[in-house]
């Protein structure tokens, strides 16, 4: 009956039923199952209330819905161009990996600096297919950079220290822009593209036009990094920043538009935290069932060394990432897959890194991975299209996957060096 | 009262207000009235927001130029991001807004996709009031015991926000379902109700 009542559960899941009821009805089942008063599945919704971390989350969502709806991406694109002069591909990797740190959503990314970058790349002269592969995967690529949400929620999540994720994000995360810059300023020689001239003049007039959203990465990520302020801290210090910037100085939101924006933002807000709610029962079920342990016991059976258990998990993390967005993805297998990567030896911060990475991937994977079909929305272009446009991308990710998996200096020089 | 009747009798209030309401939406009567409830909901929101960015800001000057702070401030910050995320999971759930797998569904034909979504708006309907069972007994057994959260503010009246968000989103699940409505198609995206939200 229970069996029953789960796969039934499942299965609605699959066909559209929203996620955080399915988890927690499920968690309702088990506890009843297991004479426990339903009640403790709300003991652990209300844990939400115990977290600072949690506090960070409506903040910078909120802040990366203002500027989403600014002109921000217009001004970042502009100085982008100035700084970075490897044809226009590598600027708009270079602004989306920035936007996309300070947004979180993915979706966001490709919505706002999508209809900008687009026309711009086709009158630069690219191609049409690599631009759509381009803006694609550009969509989640700064995630490893802090701020951004996933890496917060991670830390939430696997009860790792922030200070040391952001620190360990830093490295992987150049490291992929590099990679498909490379990429990008090869294609656009091969089109050949303009150049901009590297200019002081050039770089002057950007930062000036852009002089008031210049400081909020500095003071962000200088206050978080000297430990001046807690990273709580940071995130209400850039809403109100944000809020002051777009709507008082350069006055790109009206006051109208921010109900609006609010409503937005807290939407997806409310979709995050609730699914959280939920599965925090669910997983302290399952892990006073102690089913993260014989998980553990199996695998150790068939799978001997880290490495193995390492690939193992990057093929786990790209089906997920292509089935769930990537806060769910977290939320839901992180509880379990952490301590059987401990037992396996590998990092917790490591773990993340690679958790990220993976399911950033998950988002260019055909058949389902959501940045297609946010492109194919945002573009006019049919999803298939998008499958054989991002193929490239897809290839050159999955090599860098393959590198910061198995080099984990690359993600714990810096916290090592700062901790050690 | 019997808690089984109690219960009976919210779950029938729950199905005849969503078929009233989706009866005068379909009538387009009372869209004034609807429209204040709404700006009053996205209003409570926007006021939660302000005061976690207003203490927030309010806590680092304190700390830094003043060597103080409020006591109160963090846990009440903590406690505004528990109601934040069950009121806009409400306000999703109108919108229909919230994060699902939905692998299937694009496969069906038209007519199938209307039944698939009416089994997992009535299955929705029903999983959250049970949730909203589960959090209301959590709340009663709280009030109970008397705890204090923070100030002299008990635990109980912190949590209600629990039972009141997961009732009041099986009964937009069920509006949903009587009115037959479908997700837009910038479902998930940025540009997605910003033009519902400024009519």
């Amino acid at each position: 009956m229970i069996a029953l009542i789960v796969i039934l559960l499942i299965l609605l899941a699959l066909f559209g039923m929203p996620l955080f009821t399915v988890l927690g009805t499920i968690a309702v089942v088990l506890f009843h199952r297991a004479e426990i008063d339903i009640s403790s599945v709300a003991v652990s919704m209300y844990t939400l209330a115990n977290s600072p971390l949690l506090v960070a989350i409506p903040l910078f969502t909120f802040a990366g819905y203002l500027f989403a709806y600014s002109r921000a991406p217009d001004r970042l694109v502009t100085l982008s161009r100035a700084l970075f002069p490897g044809g226009l591909a590598v600027v708009a990797l270079v602004s989306c990996a920035v936007f996309t740190a300070f947004t979180g959503a993915s979706g966001v990314t490709i919505i706002a600096m999508g209809g900008l970058l687009m026309p711009a790349l086709i009158k630069d002269g690219y191609q049409k297919r690599f631009n759509l592969g381009l803006l694609t995967a550009s969509g989640s690529l700064g995630l490893l950079f802090p701020p951004s949400l996933p890496l917060i929620l991670y830390g939430y999540v696997a009860a790792v220290s922030i200070d040391q994720l952001f620190l360990a994000g830093l490295l992987p995360g150049i490291f992929l822009v590099v990679v498909l810059s490379i990429y990008g300023y090869w294609q656009g020689q091969r089109a050949g593209v303009p150049r901009e001239r590297w200019s002081l003049r050039n770089i002057a007039s950007a930062l000036r036009t852009a002089g008031w959203e210049v400081p909020l990465p500095i003071i962000v990520l200088g206050g978080i990094y000297s430990g001046f302020i807690t990273v709580m801290e940071a995130a209400a210090l850039t809403a109100a920043y944000a809020l002051l910037v777009e709507v008082v100085i350069y006055r790109d939101v009206s006051l109208r538009q921010l109900p609006g924006i609010v409503a937005e933002s807290m939407m997806l807000v409310g979709g995050i935290l609730i699914i959280l709610a939920c599965a925090l029962g669910l997983t302290n079920f399952l892990i006073d069932a102690e089913v993260p342990m014989q998980l553990l016991e199996w695998m150790q059976h068939y799978v001997s060394s880290k490495y193995t258990f390492l690939l193992l998990l990057n093929l786990f993390l790209l089906v997920v990432g292509c089935l769930m967005d990537i806060f769910s993805a977290l939320i839901v297998v992180v509880p379990l897959i952490a301590p059987v990567a401990a037992g396996f030896g590998v990092d917790p911060v490591h773990l993340g890194i690679i958790f990220l990475t993976n399911l950033e991937i998950g988002y260019l994977t055909p058949p389902v991975g959501l940045n297609l079909f946010i492109s194919s929305y945002r573009f006019n272009e049919p999803v298939i299209a998008l499958y054989s446009a991002s193929v490239p991308f897809l290839l050159l990710l999955l090599a860098s996957l393959l590198v910061i998996t198995y080099i984990p200096a690359i993600s714990l020089f810096l916290v090592n060096l700062v901790g050690g | 009262m019997n808690s089984s009747l109690f219960y009976t009798v919210l779950g029938v209030f729950i199905v005849l207000f969503a078929i009233l309401r989706a009866f005068l939406d379909r009538r387009n009567q009372l869209s004034g009235w609807f429209r204040f409830l709404h700006h009053l909901e996205v209003g409570l929101i926007a006021l939660l927001l302000a005061g976690l960015v207003g203490l927030g800001v309010l806590q680092i000057l304190l700390r830094n130029f003043f060597q103080s702070g409020l006591l109160w401030a963090d846990p009440l910050m903590r406690h505004i991001v528990l109601w934040l995320g069950c009121l806009g999971a409400v306000l999703a759930t109108g919108y229909l807004r919230h994060i699902n797998i939905d692998v299937f569904s694009r496969a069906l034909p038209r007519h199938l996709q209307k039944v698939q979504r009416a089994v997992i708006y009535t299955a929705t309907a029903v999983a959250t009031f049970v949730l909203g069972i589960a959090a209301l007994r959590l709340v009663s057994d709280e009030r109970e015991f008397g705890d204090i959260a923070f100030g002299s503010l008990q635990t109980w009246v912190l949590q209600i926000v629990l039972p009141v968000a997961f009732f009041l989103i099986s009964y937009r699940s069920l509006v949903n379902l009587f009115t037959a409505r479908q997700a837009p198609p910038t479902e998930g995206t940025l540009d997605g109700t910003m033009e519902t939200l400024q009519k």
